[in-house]
């Protein structure tokens, strides 16, 4: 079931008034059952995948918190292999056996090993690393496990969030299922706005996008300089609306009903450095990755001091590009930004001098523009559907081919493009200055809420993309 | 919490009735510019659902609007032409504009000029999604509905909505309101338009892929079988294109074949045509030029006239 789908609409429609109809003791039973229909309507049998890992988690988190020493490792070793094993199968294992194919072929074998044909569950890379999450707090001693079954499979399971994020902790989320959530206006308002929001940047400006964006990266040779630029800032936009809207739908439908899930994106095109820009993107992922794996790559090499740094860099950037995606595209889109973090790592002290040297809104201009020009770079990596493509798509770019621009059958896809980044943009600068809250979203008067209210619902209705597909996310 | 339940009641209550208003007051806006619109691809949809007469209907894409100069079929026939085709558009607004004009009056001939790879199957539905084109009928056209509903099953739940109907067709509206005159007659010749320039580049071989869909061949069965019943003589036209192709070996073509011979439908096939073999002749790739178009809408006009003189 997609979020931008009738389908959703209907679903919520029900789900929420029966949450606060029922009283609280009943209410996890409600979101479980409605979380097992939400899956379910993606490919019903894949529910057994998250069975499988729930099980596991489960026990081993109980059996973690009342063992000791080797044993207490034994059992997050067996989590961890079990949820992993499960991600590598479903998502890496035609990856890596078209990886050993080319190996094997270099030196003259034949790898026999037959490729799997099975469609990726969807999210999976989201509920597996939620629930890596759970049983290493655990290991950590930083929550204790979790003895309600039902209430654990909720943690995993929670419809909000189940297939596209936030990354949830337990310590944010586990405690919430057991807290009384009445219906309060502050909730609702907030949760409406962030649905609201969610929608326009799925259906306004990510969908709209993704007609150009799709066409150009379809046959990418085709399209001159121009309009490979014009492809490239655009897909910049579609990912950030459509992955953002898809976390404000997820957040605003779980604020309703009282739970605060944490925040995936804070106008991320106003960092000033990449490492800025990755605590403003895909904050979830991103703080995962820090907690779980570049801290303690980091802490076990500290002797080798900056260069235990980089390579933390680099380990965890690479495998957050093949967290994206099995492919060697998104691990050099993973590696580019370790190179830049990395950069900024090892230049700090410089630039620090550098931004003294300047006024401080040149400075920032500068430092803005050109992370997000890199960013805008890097993402062809992400979207080329083949090296081959993101090569042809640099190569077009500099080799400044072509008419400027052709206007023909592009025009108003152009146009209505611009009028929803146009809308996305004044949104965001108004956030990202006014301490996340947006100036007309929370404007002090209710009539000016309103009147954005209506300006947005009638935008969607009348620009909106109602056609357009599942959220780029999903796929993870 | 009683206080918190009454705000949340009013207020929403209050952007419901600020919905409802402006969904009427935009929409009947739109409509109004819509349907009194003197130019575009829009406004030759509404001429043909609601207005036209002539003896003449030429179905089809953009191959259609681009190939089938009107006046010269015209001059050749000594009767009135009409160019009913639309560039993006596939067998579901063809025959959705078929069964409108049917309704109202029986042409003397249909055209219906047909891609080699008309049964695309499109991995979503991209060819029905194009039916956005009609939802401004939806209301008034009954006959339109379950075409529109192709769209999707909730289709008819969105179209609740009087704004809904002039979705992405706003900036189309916006135009209208510019103070240029160009905007304000048809840029068409009835209905067909000239393409300028000429295609540079070496013949290509025709990849597309010829799966059927099925849904899509189900339609062209009853756009064939609309004519057989309204007794219209219908025409299939594979008009030519500057790619190497092998009609024989694609099951586009060659199911149309088939239809066509079972219901006595003439199909003319110009896709080999030795006469359009010249690149001078095109556009691009698919489309004839000013010039292209003009010898093969001669040698058309010309066919179509012995054709029915014969009949």
């Amino acid at each position: 079931m997609l979020f931008n789908s009738l389908h959703f609409v209907a679903f919520f429609l029900i789900v929420t008034p029966l949450y606060f109809i029922l009283p609280h003791k009943f209410r996890w039973v409600l979101l479980l059952i409605a979380s097992c229909y939400f899956y379910m309507t993606f490919i019903p049998i894949y529910i057994l995948i998250l069975v499988f890992t729930i099980i596991v988690d489960y026990f081993a988190g109980i059996l973690i918190e009342k063992s000791e020493g080797r044993e207490r490792k034994l059992y997050l070793t067996i989590s961890l292999v079990a949820n992993i094993g499960v991600l590598a199968f479903f998502k890496y294992f035609n990856f890596l056996n078209e990886n050993l194919t080319l190996l094997m072929s270099e030196i003259g074998l034949r790898n026999a090993i037959p490729y799997l044909s099975i469609v990726l569950p969807v999210g999976l890379s989201f509920h597996t690393f939620q629930a890596m999450s759970y049983t290493i707090e655990v290991y950590r001693g930083n929550q204790a496990a979790e003895r309600h079954f039902g209430i654990y499979s909720l943690y995993v399971m929670f419809y909000p969030q189940l297939v596209a994020g936030p990354i949830e902790r337990p310590q944010n989320l586990l405690h919430q299922f057991y807290e009384k959530h009445p219906l309060t206006y502050e909730n609702f308002s907030a949760g409406f706005k962030m649905i609201l929001w969610g929608f326009f940047q799925k259906l306004v400006v990510a969908d709209r996008l993704s007609i150009f964006v799709s066409a150009v990266y379809q046959n990418p040779g085709a399209y001159s300089s121009s309009m490979l630029l014009v492809a490239i800032l655009f897909f910049a936009f579609q990912i950030y609306a459509d992955f953002a809207g898809y976390s404000n739908i997820a957040l605003g439908t779980a604020r309703i009903m009282g739970y605060k899930l944490m925040t995936n994106f804070n106008t991320p095109f106003f960092a000033t450095s990449v490492t800025e820009y990755w605590r403003r993107w895909h904050i979830s992922l991103n703080t995962w990755f820090n907690d779980y794996l570049f801290t303690p790559i980091m802490v076990a090499n500290r002797d080798w001091g900056k260069v235990a740094v980089i390579f933390a860099l680099m380990i965890t950037f690479g495998l957050s590009g093949l967290w994206h995606g099995a492919g060697w595209t998104y691990i050099m889109y993973g590696l580019l930004h370790g190179v830049a973090v990395s950069y900024e790592f090892l230049t700090k002290k410089f630039r620090k001098k550098l931004s003294k040297a300047m006024p401080t809104t040149l400075y920032n201009g500068l430092s803005m523009l050109i992370v997000f020009t890199y960013v805008c770079l890097t993402w062809v990596f992400f979207r080329a559907q083949t090296w081959h493509d993101a090569i042809t798509v640099y190569k077009g770019l500099f080799a400044f081919k072509g008419s400027f621009f052709v206007f023909d059958n592009n025009l108003g896809v152009i146009l209505y493009s611009l009028a929803g980044i146009g809308i996305l943009l004044a949104h965001d600068v108004s956030a990202h200055l006014n301490h996340g809250k947006s100036y007309f979203f929370h404007h002090k008067s209710a009539a000016v809420r309103m009147a954005t209210y209506c300006f947005i619902l009638v935008t969607i209705v009348l620009i909106g993309v109602f056609d357009g597909g599942q959220f780029i996310y999903f796929k993870f | 919490m009683a206080a918190d339940h009454k705000l949340i009641l009013k207020r929403f209550a209050i952007l419901i009735v600020c919905m409802f208003l402006l969904d009427w007051g935009i929409g009947a806006v739109l409509k109004h510019f819509y349907f009194t619109k003197k130019s575009g691809a829009d406004y030759r949809t509404n001429y043909v659902i609601n207005s036209v007469k002539s003896d003449v209907l030429i179905f089809g894409s953009s191959k259609a609007v681009y190939h089938y100069d009107a006046k010269i079929i015209c001059d050749s026939l000594k009767l009135s032409v009409y160019n009913a085709g639309r560039d993006l558009s596939y067998i579901y607004y063809h025959y959705a504009l078929l069964e409108s004009a049917l309704r109202r009056y029986t042409p003397k001939l249909v055209v219906l000029d047909t891609r080699a790879n008309e049964f695309f199957q499109f991995r979503f539905n991209e060819d029905r999604d194009r039916l956005n084109v009609l939802l401004p009928f939806y209301d008034s056209h009954p006959e339109l509905q379950p075409i529109i509903q192709l769209r999707g099953e909730y289709e008819k739940y969105k179209l609740l909505s009087k704004m809904y109907p002039y979705n992405s067709l706003v900036l189309n509206e916006l135009v209208e309101l510019l103070p240029l005159e160009r905007y304000k007659k048809d840029d068409s010749q009835n209905g067909y338009i000239a393409k300028y320039g000429s295609w540079k580049k070496p013949k290509e071989d025709y990849t597309v892929r010829d799966a059927v869909d099925t849904t899509a061949a189900g339609y062209y069965k009853k756009f064939v079988e609309l004519c057989k019943a309204k007794n219209v003589p219908l025409v299939v036209v594979y008009s030519p294109i500057y790619q190497n192709i092998n009609p024989a070996a694609n099951r586009n073509v060659q199911y149309v074949m088939q239809l066509c011979e079972k219901n006595n439908v003439p199909v003319w096939n110009y896709l080999t045509d030795s006469t359009f073999n010249n690149p001078a002749y095109y556009f691009d790739a698919l489309h004839l030029n000013r010039q292209g178009s003009a010898l093969y809408s001669s040698i058309i006009g010309g066919k179509l006239k012995q054709y029915l003189n014969n009949k």
